[in-house]
């Protein structure tokens, strides 16, 4: 990944992203995920996007 | 800075999360990362528009590259489902991840393109 990228990236995890970092990383700590946890990691990998679609139609 | 060592640390531990490295694990981090990265650069875009007005092209553009990768995100669920219940197969779930990698990286180097442009 090209520094621009992981700048850009950065700087909105900085400004929004600081409990949402840590919880993703506990949650990928887990040995063994179950169902559950493949469910909150998908919610969390596609929260964003989703938002993204439902304000830009 | 106390704020940016908290997300370096975030992102470096996603790229070596420690733990037994099953394969069911390795690709629940796999999801992990990729959908943190795609998930950010979603989210500086979403706040770059509400300064930046965009062309007709680049938002059928990135609204196309976006959904893709939700429903990549979305088929991969379903997979995940289906091999944690008994009726899919690890290799379906593999085939999944593959889709979700690629979905995410047009996704972060198109919005890179369009907030970076000549990068």
């Amino acid at each position: 990944m090209d520094p621009v990228t992981i700048s850009l990236i950065l700087q909105f995890a900085l400004k929004y992203g600081i409990p949402a970092a840590r919880s993703i990383v506990e949650l990928l700590q887990k040995p063994n995920p179950t169902l559950d946890d493949w469910n909150k990691a998908f919610d969390s990998a596609e929260d964003n996007a989703k938002k993204f679609l439902a304000e830009n139609p | 800075m106390k704020k940016l060592f908290a997300i370096l640390f975030a992102f470096v531990a996603l790229s070596f999360a420690p733990g037994c490295k099953s394969p069911e694990r390795t690709a629940f981090v796999a999801v992990g990362s990729v959908g943190t990265t795609a998930n950010a650069a979603i989210g500086a875009y979403s706040e770059w528009i509400k300064t930046h007005p965009q062309t007709a092209d680049e938002k059928a553009a990135v609204h196309q590259a976006v959904q893709a990768y939700v429903n990549a995100m979305e088929a991969s669920r379903a997979a995940v489902t289906a091999y944690k219940s008994g009726t899919g197969t690890k290799d379906t779930v593999d085939l999944t991840l593959d889709a979700i990698s690629a979905a995410s990286a047009n996704v972060v180097a198109l919005i890179t393109s369009i907030l970076q442009p000549g990068q």
